[in-house]
């Protein structure tokens, strides 16, 4: 069995994530692949938003870091019963870990790296948000435009969908937007 | 929900809260969902010099978070929707608390009397203190506190097919109106609903704390209401909730 750990890092205490421990993360997720991706998917969202919300700079760091904790945990033949839980758990604990000081470095290295970063860059983030609102289909910036446009019971009435579904549909054209402005943003 | 992400949440409670998102997919959607509020309220003007504070604090703390405002800005520039008066973020807490399911969190008494205005918009109401006339929508019901012992402590409430609002009238003992209240309502030990501070109105039997909650979360069963006063429990409540016709 290959071993787990990624030793291209410095110091013994970096982990990260193996293609090893990442199936083995899945697969205490669900025995099926695909359900099992769609929860593990879920799950870092709900670390990320869990930092974010936490008031963490780094979320997404962090959020990864949990995982590769929780990973690690599981190759070390931890038996894990509710995994989202656990997760949480561990999020905790790293988000105490770091604490301000820590952060205050990672924060300063891509403050120097966003230092001329002010409303060109704000200019730049809307017009690729402006982009990827035209790269949804029609359908998705139509119910969009008229969520906000018009009486949402009404428009879930029209629609002939509860207002749940109505909202669950706007809300995941939202995580579409977020997700095409983080993918431009990872190109520049 | 707001106070949650607004940290007006004690900690325990945060604790708990996180751990219930962490299980319950749909609950994890609707902070989702009151964040997206929040954050298109900032974008379109709609907060108060104080709200705009709070969520500028804790829900722009980084970078991610600030993108997703740019994108509420973008919406709020692409598709404007229709022209308000003064447009307060009171009404879009009332609209939101409308579409959310149980476990929203009203942060503000007055975004709850914005939430009468705004969630109504059909219905009438008389201009009297004393007597309004019931928009078609919202379901009453008064409430003494079980410290009192009385036959009608737990109120049974049974919804219409159209109502959209359950108000809660808590009555009140006296000296009870002067202090700042805050209701916290739970269904097996799980907090579904809060707000605070709660809106109090004099009665001509006495003073009532108004609580408003969308009705299209509550499901059948019994429900506790704990009334606080800075912070310490002062009274109990009770109801249940019939099914639907």
């Amino acid at each position: 069995m290959a071993d787990p750990v990624d030793k291209t890092k410095k110091g013994a205490d970096r982990w990260e994530l193996s293609p090893e421990a990442l199936e083995s993360l899945l697969r205490t997720l669900n025995p099926h692949r695909e359900t099992a991706g769609h929860r593990y998917e879920v799950l870092r969202h709900k670390l990320i938003d869990f930092f974010a919300w936490s008031r963490s700079e780094v979320a997404e760091d962090l959020a990864d870091e949990t995982l590769n904790r929780l990973a690690r945990r599981l190759m070390n033949g931890e038996r894990i019963e509710n995994v989202e839980r656990y997760a949480l758990g561990i999020a905790r604990i790293l988000l105490k870990e770091v604490a301000r000081k820590r952060e205050r470095k990672i924060v300063v290295l891509r403050e120097i790296q966003l230092r001329e970063s002010g409303v060109g860059d704000e200019n730049k983030t809307l017009d690729s948000i402006e982009q990827c609102l035209d790269a949804l289909p029609e359908s998705s910036r139509d119910l969009i435009g008229r969520y906000y446009s018009k009486e949402r019971a009404g428009l879930a009435r029209e629609l002939g969908i509860s207002m749940n579904t109505l909202r669950n549909r706007a809300l995941r054209i939202r995580a579409k937007l977020y997700e095409c402005l983080r993918e431009s943003r990872d190109v520049d | 929900m707001i106070a949650y992400l607004l940290h007006k949440m004690p900690e325990a409670e945060r604790d708990s809260f996180e751990e219930q998102y962490f299980d319950d997919s749909e609950l994890y959607d609707q902070v989702r969902e009151v964040e997206v509020e929040l954050l298109d309220a900032h974008a379109r003007g709609e907060l108060s010099a104080g709200q705009l504070e709070l969520v500028e604090k804790y829900l722009l703390a980084s970078s991610l978070q600030r993108q997703k405002l740019l994108v509420a800005r973008t919406l709020a520039r692409r598709f404007p929707g229709p022209a308000r008066r003064s447009a307060p973020w009171r009404s879009i807490a009332a609209a939101a608390a409308i579409v959310l399911l149980a476990g929203g969190v009203a942060w503000l008494a007055w975004e709850n009397a914005a939430l009468r205005r705004d969630l109504t918009r059909a219905a009438t109401k008389s201009t009297s203190k004393q007597e309004q006339q019931v928009p078609r929508q919202v379901i009453e019901a008064r409430l003494s506190p079980t410290s009192r012992g009385t036959a009608q402590s737990i109120v049974a409430v049974r919804q219409a097919a159209d109502s959209e609002i359950l108000r809660l009238d808590l009555e009140l003992d006296p000296g009870e109106e002067a202090q700042s209240l805050s209701a916290f309502i739970t269904k097996d030990g799980r907090v579904v609903w809060s707000e605070e501070p709660v809106l109090k109105e004099q009665r001509s039997f006495g003073f009532i704390a108004s609580v408003w909650i969308p009705a299209a979360g509550l499901v059948a069963g019994e429900y506790e209401i704990k009334l606080s006063a800075d912070g310490a429990p002062i009274d109990y409540y009770r109801f249940r909730i019939l099914p639907l016709k």
